[in-house]
């Protein structure tokens, strides 16, 4: 028996599966590459894999983890090199590392940081989508409807944000919004690439935001950037186009 | 270069069900560089993603059309119809998976006809791909338009919209066609010069030559070739050995979940048996196999190129397979090393099978599938279906020792000749299966089932039943009733199949030229995925006849004399006429034929010599 953690970037040419098909993705790619991973007993036995947390349809992410337990042990570069032969465009493991203890890293997962990408239709002056943002950031509670498969309850969502940054994306690059949330937004992207800017612009109309945001997430609650773009919705009065939903990094304990 | 791609926005995909349907980039996609490739050959599924991507037949040609340096195959599908609403208000054309270019540059665009009823859907995705549907408005600038698959052994209700369609098994002529169409490319003939030129190439078939002229009684009065220099008769093209035949061992892998989601292993062509209501088991002759060892070797290589957890064996009846034990033997072995299930479609339950079964598949038991198809043993011998009740009896009960509880018969109603004490049989022979359980287990327990489904016989071409009448629509629905009463029990459910879709698979199934209005009509109107319960629109459908002049009860409800001239004799499967008539008398007489492999009854398909049939 031999434990293994991976972490792993999803690109965008795969960003449309669910995380049931990422877990099949996976299987898959372990068997072309004749890796030894340990199955399950019992009566439908399935390889053991625990992925940190189920990535969204439409998020791209480059801080995925994924434990995998194998029959033999074998060397982190060449698990590397063998997976990387085997998964799809879009799915790359960056690092590979031997599990120390019992972890289970579904169970340690705390928290995540996102980038949102969202587009304001034209109509609204910087100011005051300034203004908006700053007002929204404010309150005591964000409340949104949060819809579940059986019913629509209300939530704060205030609680499990824990630091959030903005910026406005113009010709000339993007300027910081002078207000972050909690202190410093030190997790704040630093370098959009140059081709990046000129997709958003192509894609996106009106005025382009680019929020960090460091949220809760796991087992013991979870914020998806979704219900704070709605959040931001209602604070604006008008609805906003998300352009893009990027998982930077997850944090575990 | 600029890139033709269609921009599909991150707005649009999230709004739909189900993106990845859109996506493409799937594991073992075949990527080329369109810059270096002179023909883009356009393969269009005219279903969702999920049904296209589980047949066997895109994917053998998928594979082997993007084995030649000078062809990019590329794959379309209809899109569902959120995001067909959401394509035509941002104005966006169909679009290939591969490289998203629109369908309107390709060269060639190609359709697989699997059932009549995603005809609606064919005209639906050239226009979305904007091309012109009739082939008359088409002109040089735009791709050729052809179609091939079972539904194209009568091919005549979409004569209107394809330039040609290629008949039979398409692994070899689709490689002369393409062969042909590289040297029209360098000549500076006509789109219709191209066409001539290949009107004489065996199976394929150039509708535009050929002239329907009708009777006064609007049966059919000739069907000629506009000019004596096409063949009078098309003949179908087969394959001749299917071990030294192309099979794709690099399939692509979907990310989500279709239909099939597993390898797939073609364990032969065509059938042995000849029921007389299956039209598979004659366009298909004669019966060719493929050897258990080349049949281990593309198993092996599949697995290791795919990674699927799953594969399946693949034809028209399992346990008729040459080699089956030896195979499965072998397979066994092989995919319990690799941990994948091995699953075993249509085998005949036997003491063998249920074994096999047994050690196949470490899931729990699923259901078991029977097909009586008719509920008396006279009905079942007008339709050469060899099974008896003791048969049926023994195998349920072999199952239901063994631990299955979930049993599925299979029947058909408005058989040729079909009486209210055939639709008894089926009622006794249910609650027999019912009888055995508690013979062989006493007390029911609840997870015992029973499901019982009917479907609506449809006179398919080709078939001994071809010239036969269907029931109609009120016949049919009286006999489900009929059924639904009588199969009461909490340990049988009953489903049966809309009488409504089933009349009007059966006016295209055996269609002339003037049937290709209605589907352009009723297209019009907004009919599309119509094998799917939620879009079927029938009323739509009855306006769409009425306002084309064309009654679809001359389809369906008139019984044709054996003389009559049929809008598809002008297709050759190989079985003759005569072999077919024959079987007709023998199916009013309820006489049996044997099988291929126990006696040659020279049905004609003989002339492919095969080795069955020396
Ligand atoms: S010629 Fe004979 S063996 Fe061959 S397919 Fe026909 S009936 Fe079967």
């Amino acid at each position: 028996m031999y434990n293994l953690r991976a972490v792993f970037a999803r690109g965008k040419e795969v960003k449309f599966i669910s995380h049931l098909d990422m877990m099949r993705v996976f299987e898959r790619a372990l068997r072309r590459s004749h890796i030894p991973v340990s199955y399950s007993c019992g009566f439908n036995p399935r390889p053991k894999l625990v992925f940190g947390l189920p990535l969204a349809v439409g998020v791209t992410s480059e801080g995925e983890y994924v434990d995998i337990v194998l029959d033999e042990e074998m060397k982190n570069d060449v698990f590397m090199e063998k997976m990387n032969g085997s998964l799809p465009a879009g799915l790359k493991i960056l690092k590979v590392s031997p599990v120390e203890g019992k972890g289970n890293i579904m169970s340690s997962i705390q928290g995540a940081l996102y980038d949102l990408i969202v587009s304001i239709q034209f109509g609204k002056t910087e100011e005051y989508i300034k203004q908006s943002i700053k007002k929204l950031i404010s309150q005591d509670e964000i409340t949104v409807e949060k819809r579940t498969r059986k019913k629509v309850g209300i939530i704060d969502i205030k609680p499990m944000i824990l630091d959030i940054g903005v910026k406005i994306l113009s010709e000339s690059g993007f300027k910081e919004l002078e207000f972050g949330y909690n202190s410093n937004m030190s997790y704040f992207p630093d370098k959009l690439a140059k081709e990046k800017y000129s997709d958003l612009f192509e894609s996106c109309e009106g005025t382009v935001l680019i929020f960090s945001l460091l949220v809760r997430a796991g087992s013991r609650g979870n914020l998806k950037p979704e219900l704070f773009a709605e959040a931001l919705k209602s604070v604006l009065g008008q609805d906003i186009n998300i352009c893009e939903i990027h998982r930077r990094k997850l944090f575990a304990d | 270069m600029k890139s033709l791609a269609v921009g599909l926005s991150n707005k649009i995909l999230m709004s739909v069900e189900k993106p990845a349907r859109y996506a493409g980039n799937e594991w073992n996609m075949v990527k080329k560089d369109p810059k270096n490739i002179p023909a883009r050959f356009a393969f269009c599924f005219p279903d969702v993603y999920e049904i296209g991507m589980s047949h066997l037949g895109m994917k053998i040609l998928y594979h082997l059309i993007n084995k030649r340096d000078d062809t990019y195959c590329e794959r379309f599908f209809s899109p569902w119809t959120d995001m067909e609403d959401k394509m035509r208000e941002n104005d966006l054309p169909l679009f290939s998976l591969e490289t998203k270019d629109p369908l309107n540059i390709f060269d060639i665009i190609g359709f697989t006809l699997q059932y009549e009823m995603s005809y609606t859907n064919i005209l639906n995705m050239l226009d979305l791909g904007r091309v012109p549907v009739l082939a008359a408005d088409r002109g040089e600038e735009h791709p050729f338009v052809c179609a091939g698959g079972p539904c194209a052994y009568n091919p005549e209700p979409l004569a209107d919209f394809v330039d040609f369609f290629i008949i039979g098994e398409g692994e070899n002529v689709i490689n002369e066609l393409l062969d042909r169409y590289m040297v029209w490319r360098g000549s500076n003939e006509s789109k219709q010069g191209f066409l001539k030129s290949i009107a004489g190439i065996e199976g394929i078939y150039v509708p535009s030559l050929y002239l329907p002229r009708y009777n006064g009684d609007m049966t059919l009065k000739s069907f000629m070739p506009v000019d004596s220099a096409f063949p009078e008769k098309i003949r179908k093209r087969i394959v001749h050995d299917l071990d030294t035949s192309f099979f794709p061992e690099d399939v692509i892998v979907p990310y989500i979940d279709i239909v099939h989601n597993r390898a797939m292993l073609e364990l032969y062509r065509g059938c042995i048996r000849g029921c007389r209501f299956c039209q598979a088991g004659f366009v298909y002759r004669p019966v060719r196999e493929r050897s258990s060892g080349r049949l281990m070797d593309i198993a092996g290589k599949t697995i290791e190129s795919t990674g699927y957890e799953e594969i399946s064996l693949v034809s028209l009846s399992t346990s008729d397979y040459s080699e089956i034990e030896k195979l499965t033997g072998g397979l066994v072995g092989e995919t319990e090393k690799n941990r994948v299930n091995l699953s075993l479609p249509s085998l005949r339950i036997d003491s063998f099978s249920l074994d096999l079964m047994e050690k196949a598949s470490k899931v729990r038991k699923s259901g078991l599938t029977f097909a009586p198809e008719a509920g008396t043993q006279r009905l079942r011998n007008v339709i050469n279906k060899g099974v008896t009740e003791e048969d049926l009896i023994k195998s349920v009960k072999m199952a239901f020792q063994g631990g299955w509880n979930n049993i599925k018969l299979y029947f058909m109603l408005g058989l040729p000749g079909e009486t209210m004490d055939d639709v008894d049989g089926i009622v006794d022979l249910v609650f027999k299966v019912l009888d055995a359980y508690r013979e062989v287990k006493g007390k029911p327990n609840r997870r015992l089932n029973i499901t019982v489904s009917t479907s609506c016989f449809i006179p398919k071409v080709f078939t001994p039943f071809q010239w036969e009448v269907q029931d109609n629509i009120l016949l049919i629905r009286d006999k489900q009733e009929y059924l639904k009463d009588r199969l009461r029990s909490k340990y049988i459910s009953y489903n049966w199949h809309d009488p409504e879709l089933s009349m009007l698979e059966a006016v295209f199934a055996r269609g002339d030229r003037r049937t290709g209005k209605v589907l352009l009509k009723a297209w019009k109107k907004g009919c599309k995925f119509d094998a799917w319960h939620e879009h079927f629109r029938y009323g739509l459908w009855l306006e769409a006849f009425d306002e084309s002049g064309v009654d679809p009860a001359f389809y369906t409800s008139r019984k044709r004399s054996s003389e009559e001239l049929l809008p598809w004799d002008h297709i050759d499967i190989g079985v003759s006429k005569k072999f077919l008539v024959k079987e007709r008398e023998k199916a009013y007489k309820g006489e049996l034929t044997g099988n291929c492999k126990d006696i040659c009854s020279g049905c004609g398909a003989a002339v492919f010599d095969s080795e069955i049939c020396r």
